[in-house]
């Protein structure tokens, strides 16, 4: 079921009026979710939904053991077990045949060639995002971030609640279970902003992505060779832009969806195509993701030891690389994460040698408490160009590395750069309306980044009427521009 | 996102004045500060429940033709052959009436900028 059809509106509303009469019943409210979230996942197709239970089971177990346990050898042990078969599904069901192929081709190289056991394998949909959130909940019950939830209807739909189960944004278990044991409440802000969410996440799915999509990138990327070198880079800029649009969209109807149930997710993106350095970039990007890298892949490799010289940059650069895996069995995605890795691991180098630098001159140059001009902070103008730099080089990091993260093998990313850097021919798939929805997407990442909120606060006080018509004429319009039928979301992939 | 808690409305209640004042506060004060105080969810859900009703209605009245490709697409049945007659009428009903013809014509300008060439 995807999130702009009919059937999901119907879905959703059916579970919402339900889901609020039963607001002063906490346990038969939760009991709906999970039936409603599991429905939602059957939909897709019903044999994976004993996967998401036995998932929701293990880490259930995994969790009441360790609350049970005063060893910390033992609870470390069991936290090892649980995050190795979390992984261990995850990686047959996205990975076995990815290590297969990569098998056969290192025999083949080495003369050696043997037939390898490949299977037929159906990814299910979201097991990457149901898996993380399991291995977060045991490693913070484990980390004390958390208490084990002693009922089992509090982890099923913490696992399983269908707003986030398919794409995210990965809920961590300390902040989505506390909100279980209270009894839901809705601000009217909670209402507004959640249409708005949903809104914007329909506008940049159904419209932006969807036309970015059909009419420049899909077919550059299918023979870039046939494809004008204007085109190209149109489109290699445009994909950035719509892979940004196409996730932000379901997280955004996703949290949306979520404060209309009463429930707060955390923001999954903060305009990160306005960022002027990577590390703010991964800041900003799908920052689920990137927090729980660096809080149970980046911790997990650096120890409890702090992290410098070496070290750090390699940890550094191994949870890009790893990360960049996580999107998919491809060497394309390896690329891209080593792409970014070395990028964040460079970045950080030079900061921290220019700040040394920096202060090592400053401190040359104070005389007692006098300080000379040298020492004065740079001009406004200076800041400014600064920033116009690291904006422009950020983005053109991430919007190159992306032609690898969408070419389906590393010939084709390979084929992509050459013909677009023979700079030959004009733009033929290239309209203004293209160019606008790309550059006026670019340009909105610029705006303040709290503006729906600000938005939601003023109409706050709106009539329902009002509210329906804002939401329900908006949608119309999505609709009536948008194209009948509508693509899956590129995150459904991974 | 914002919570709703004492607003900015409390504050300015001129009926307060004076803050010392041993009169009793008016009930219709008295009750909007309260109001304020708590979100009242039951309201707002139906508040919103109530706009996405809203929102329904506007579908149905203006993509008669979305009502019925999706029965069109439900699986056969009595019911749902019911439901496909019912969505034909309803859609012929508003195209007589005319909101059903305005999704052509936004279509149709959309397209006419969408084709635009440099």
């Amino acid at each position: 079921m995807l999130f702009p059809t009919p059937e999901f509106a119907i879905f959703f509303f059916l579970v919402f009026v339900a889901a609020w009469a039963l607001r002063e019943h906490l346990e038969p409210r939760k009991a709906l979710l999970v039936v409603a979230s599991y429905y939602f996942y059957g939909y897709w197709d019903w044999r994976f939904m004993g996967l998401l239970a036995g998932s929701s089971t293990l880490n259930y177990i995994a969790g009441l053991m360790i609350a049970n346990s005063a060893d910390e050898k033992a609870r470390s042990r069991i936290v090892a077990v649980a995050v190795a078969l979390n992984l261990g599904v995850l990686g047959i069901f996205k990975y076995y045949n990815f290590f297969m192929d990569s098998l056969t081709d290192l025999t083949v190289a080495l003369g050696i060639q043997r037939d390898m056991p490949f299977l037929e394998i159906i990814l299910p949909i979201g097991i990457s995002f149901f898996t993380f959130q399991g291995i977060s909940y045991v490693v913070d019950v484990q980390r004390g971030h958390i208490k084990a939830v002693r009922s089992p209807l509090d982890l099923f739909l913490y696992i399983s609640f269908f707003p986030q189960l398919v794409a995210g944004p990965i809920v961590r278990a300390s902040h989505f279970l506390p909100q279980l044991t209270r009894k839901p409440a809705l601000p009217r802000t909670a209402v507004v902003y959640g249409f708005l969410l949903i809104l914007n996440g329909m506008f940049k799915k159904v419209v932006l992505a969807h036309y970015i999509a059909t009419g420049l990138v899909d077919p550059a990327f299918a023979d870039p060779t046939q494809t004008s070198s204007t085109d190209l880079i149109a489109a290699h800029y445009a994909y950035a832009v719509q892979v940004y649009c196409d996730f932000s969209a379901y997280s955004d109807i996703a949290i949306g969806a979520a404060a209309l149930l009463g429930y707060r997710f955390r923001k999954n993106f903060d305009r990160p195509l306005g960022a002027t350095s990577l590390t703010q970039l991964w800041q900003r990007w799908h920052i689920s993701l990137s927090t729980w890298l660096r809080d149970y892949l980046y911790r997990a490799l650096r120890g409890d030891r702090r992290d410098h010289g070496v070290r750090m940059y390699r940890n550094m650069f191994l949870t890009m690389l790893l990360g960049g895996l996580w999107h998919g069995a491809n060497w394309t995605f390896v690329l891209w994460g080593a792409i970014h890795g070395a990028g964040l691991t460079a970045e950080r180098f030079i900061k921290t040698h220019w700040h040394a630098w920096r202060n090592n001159r400053r401190r040359l140059s104070t005389v007692g408490a006098a300080a000379v001009t040298e020492t004065l902070p740079p001009s406004a103008t200076a800041n400014r160009v600064a920033t116009f730099f690291g904006w422009l080089i950020t983005f053109h990091l991430f919007t190159l590395a992306a032609v690898f993260f969408r070419s389906p093998d590393l010939d084709t990313a390979l084929t992509y750069f050459s013909a677009m850097f023979s700079f030959h021919g004009g733009p033929q798939l290239l309209t203004p309306f293209l160019a606008a929805l790309t550059a006026g997407s670019v340009a909105t990442q610029f705006l303040p980044g709290n503006k729906m909120e600000r938005f939601a606060e003023k109409a706050k006080d709106w009539h329902a009427l009002s509210l329906g018509l804002m939401f329900g004429g908006g949608l119309l319009l999505i609709e009536m521009i948008g194209p009948r039928g509508i693509a899956p979301f590129i995150y459904f992939q991974f | 996102m914002v919570d709703e808690t004492i607003g900015y409305r409390e504050k300015k209640n001129f009926w307060r004045w004076p803050s010392r004042s041993l009169l009793p506060v008016p009930r219709l004060a008295k009750r909007e500060a309260e109001h304020a105080r708590a979100p009242d969810t039951a309201a707002n859900a139906r508040t919103a429940g109530a706009a996405m009703l809203i929102a329904f209605a506007i579908f149905l009245v203006f993509e008669s033709e979305g009502l019925r490709h999706f029965t069109r697409d439900l699986p056969g049945n009595a019911v749902t052959d019911v439901m496909v007659e019912a969505a034909d009428s309803w859609h012929a009903l508003m195209e007589r009436l005319g909101p059903a013809r305005l999704q052509p014509g936004v279509r149709d300008v959309f397209e006419r900028v969408r084709h635009i060439r440099w």
